[in-house]
């Protein structure tokens, strides 16, 4: 969590927690949208295109909470993603050909490993940065997916694979909710209690905090760093799983572009890229509203483009503005000090 | 009193946006969907589309991905679907890679039809093909045996590998590489440029390092051909590198006139979608079901057959691929 902070200012107190403030954000969103398109931008439609826009990225974004909370980042998570789903699709498909859930446990043992060479350099060569080493492990499972498959695509999975996963659905109170939705959601209860109810936890935010502070005290802070990008490796392997049930089919250039809007979505729930900060409720919040925009924008426009740049703004809006407010507190704050000072 | 303020913007903020409500008719609606945005053969292809529009008075939308990606066609099938349209028409990057979402759409009473690039015979109920692809196969091997006086290295510089149409296609110019009087020529690559401006254009630039001895190159897709093109001619190697394949006259007027690609092909991409579209507001209507067997009206263009893909599914044909060359590009370069 963000923490308690000190009521500065004049931004209206409950707006300053950004939970609240996506929660009020989400509420707008909709209620414009809707009011647009009252017949397609409604609850039960925008459950159903939660498929599309918040489970592979939302998996995606619960990894990399873990990271950025460290002070750290990947950004070769959809390269991750790419990698184990072209394993999967391969080994199910190859020859004999392994039972179908093999493979998808070895898609998650590859998503396991890439995190672990992730973690073993990060945590090995301090002197590199974070981005620096998973820029070149993005390019570098990237190009696997692609000796393997080479320009072709691979799939023809099991029916129940994308009929029940992919596409299938579970009534609840009258509703048709995706199934793949429930699997995220099932996901945020135990990560909130991981992440900010158990020691580990709250020793990742000391030492995304202070690294030094924290390593002084006895927390082991490379351990942590491991379990971080292990469990990013593994989760996009997950958000693998789930894309694949969607299309069906794998090319080495699946997922491209998808650790942007993780990462994103991360930084709009309440992370930081200085770490030390992030907060479970707000990464689900942010998925919400993300998806709730980009739905909005995707019927209203019908761009892809559009779709980008309105998370851009998004992101400019909420992280930029409080950023800038403060400085320009704190800036107020100084100046009146120094008149107290030459007045005295 | 500042949560009250904030809420009143909020609330100020939200009337202003809906000011003008605007609500669907009742006319067919159909979702088009290409392989990516800004390729001039899809504005062509749209181009269609407005001029079926204007004869039947449907209404449609448009729209692909930037980068000619699979999940990003799928994100716009789910707006469609979720839009209610009556009618998805799709030319695909992965033939795979769409079925399921378009059984989705099928399952709430969509008819899907596949033009240029098709879907897999589950995910579709009729596909438009442009040509016989068998004749579109051939007339590129023959195009460029005569280019290179019959014998020499040809490579393939082609879009995307899960691209149907590609691959049916350049299956037929092995097929057709396999008769005697090709027996000098060696087909030595077929390279993948993803319908991607700078990859097609490093993928070429990568055919004449690898091969010096190159001679000529087949590219069957209209952003290949002409980064291709440019490609070769950034080269200087005008005239040593053949060059025909699919290309557009808007785009590749000028190659042609120098020299760099002495003569392609391409059938007319308005009438694609002109075809496309009449099919789609066939199947909506019920007049055809699209199986094989039966016909529909296709405006200016007449009576369309339907007929067995062989694949599960059924097709129909546009026309036959048109040969541009120095004499005649002028008078088709401004149409599309």
């Amino acid at each position: 969590m963000t923490g308690a902070q000190k009521p500065t200012g004049r931004i209206p107190g409950f707006l300053r927690r950004r939970e609240w403030l996506l929660a009020v954000l989400i509420v707008i969103v909709y209620f414009v949208f809707n009011s647009q398109l009252p017949e397609s931008y409604t609850v039960v439609n925008l459950l159903n295109q939660s498929r599309v826009y918040m489970v592979d990225v939302g998996f995606m974004a619960v990894g990399m909470l873990m990271v950025l909370i460290l002070g750290d980042i990947d950004i070769s998570v959809a390269s991750i993603a790419a990698l184990a789903s072209t394993v999967m699709a391969v080994t199910y498909n190859a020859g004999q050909g392994l039972p179908f859930l093999v493979s998808v446990g070895l898609m998650l043992l590859v998503g396991l490993v890439c995190g672990l060479i992730n973690g073993l350099l990060v945590t090995r060569f301090h002197e590199l940065f974070p981005m620096i080493i998973t820029l070149a492990t993005q390019t570098l499972y990237r190009g696997i997916a692609y000796i393997i498959l080479k320009d072709q695509s691979a799939g023809s999975f099991p029916s129940w694979f994308s009929k029940d996963l992919g596409y299938g659905s579970v009534r609840i109170l009258g509703v048709e909710v995706p199934l793949m939705l429930i699997c995220i959601l099932a996901v945020f209860p135990l990560y909130y209690l991981w992440i900010h109810r158990t020691a580990p936890g709250r020793r990742m935010f000391a030492a995304g905090t202070n690294i030094t502070a924290s390593r002084y005290s006895g927390v082991r802070t490379d351990r942590l760093k491991m379990t971080a990008f292990v469990f990013n490796g593994v989760m996009a392997a997950v958000a693998g799983i789930f894309l694949c049930s969607r299309t069906g089919s794998v090319k080495y250039t699946i997922a491209a572009g998808f650790e942007m809007q993780a990462i994103a979505v991360a930084i709009l729930g309440g992370a930081s890229t200085s770490g030390g900060r992030g907060s479970v409720v707000g990464l689900l919040l942010a998925l919400v509203l993300m998806t709730a925009l980009k739905n909005g924008l995707m019927l209203l426009y019908n761009d892809a483009f559009i779709l980008n740049l309105s998370i851009g703004l998004m992101l400019i809006l909420i992280v930029l503005v409080p950023n800038l407010w403060n400085m320009y507190r704190s800036m107020r704050t100084l100046r009146r000090q120094r008149l107290a000072i030459s007045k005295s | 009193m500042k949560k009250t303020l904030s809420l009143l913007l909020a609330a100020a903020l939200l009337f202003t946006l809906t000011a003008a409500v605007v609500q669907a008719e009742d006319a067919i609606s159909i979702g088009v969907v290409y392989k990516q945005s800004g390729n001039p053969f899809f504005e062509a292809g749209v181009k269609g589309f407005e001029e079926a529009k204007g004869e039947l008075g449907f209404t449609f939308e448009h729209n692909g991905p930037a980068d000619s990606s699979n999940e990003g066609q799928i994100q716009i099938i789910e707006g469609y679907i979720q839009k209610g349209v009556d009618a998805i028409a799709i030319s695909a990057n992965d033939a795979a890679g769409v079925v399921s979402v378009l059984q989705s759409a099928k399952e709430k009473g969509i008819k899907v039809v596949s033009w240029d690039s098709k879907v897999n015979a589950e995910g579709r109920d009729l596909n438009i093909d442009p040509s016989v692809a068998q004749n579109i196969g051939r007339v590129q091997i023959e195009e460029i045996a005569k280019q290179i006086g019959g014998e020499g290295q040809i490579a393939i510089l082609s879009a995307g590998a899960t691209m149907d149409n590609q691959n049916t296609w350049i299956s037929y110019m092995k097929e057709e590489l396999k008769k005697p009087e090709y027996a000098k020529i060696e087909l030595v690559t077929t390279v993948y440029g993803d319908d991607l401006t700078d990859k097609s254009y490093q993928e070429m630039q990568g055919l004449i390092n690898s091969y010096p001895d190159l001679k000529g190159v087949i590219s069957p897709t209209t952003v290949g051909i002409a980064a291709a093109a440019t490609c070769i001619k950034d080269n200087g190697l005008t005239g040593k590198i053949k060059l025909t394949g699919l290309g557009l006259p808007s785009e590749m007027a000028d190659y042609i006139k120098d020299g760099t690609c002495e003569a392609m092909f391409l059938w007319n991409p308005i009438d694609l979608g002109y075809t496309a579209a009449y099919a789609s507001v066939a199947l909506v209507k019920g007049t055809i079901t699209g199986a094989a067997g039966e016909s529909f009206e296709a405006g200016r263009l007449g009576k369309k057959e339907i007929m067995d893909a062989g694949d599960g599914g059924t097709f129909t044909l546009v026309g036959d691929p048109f040969r541009f060359t120095a004499e005649n590009i002028d008078d088709w370069k401004d149409v599309y």
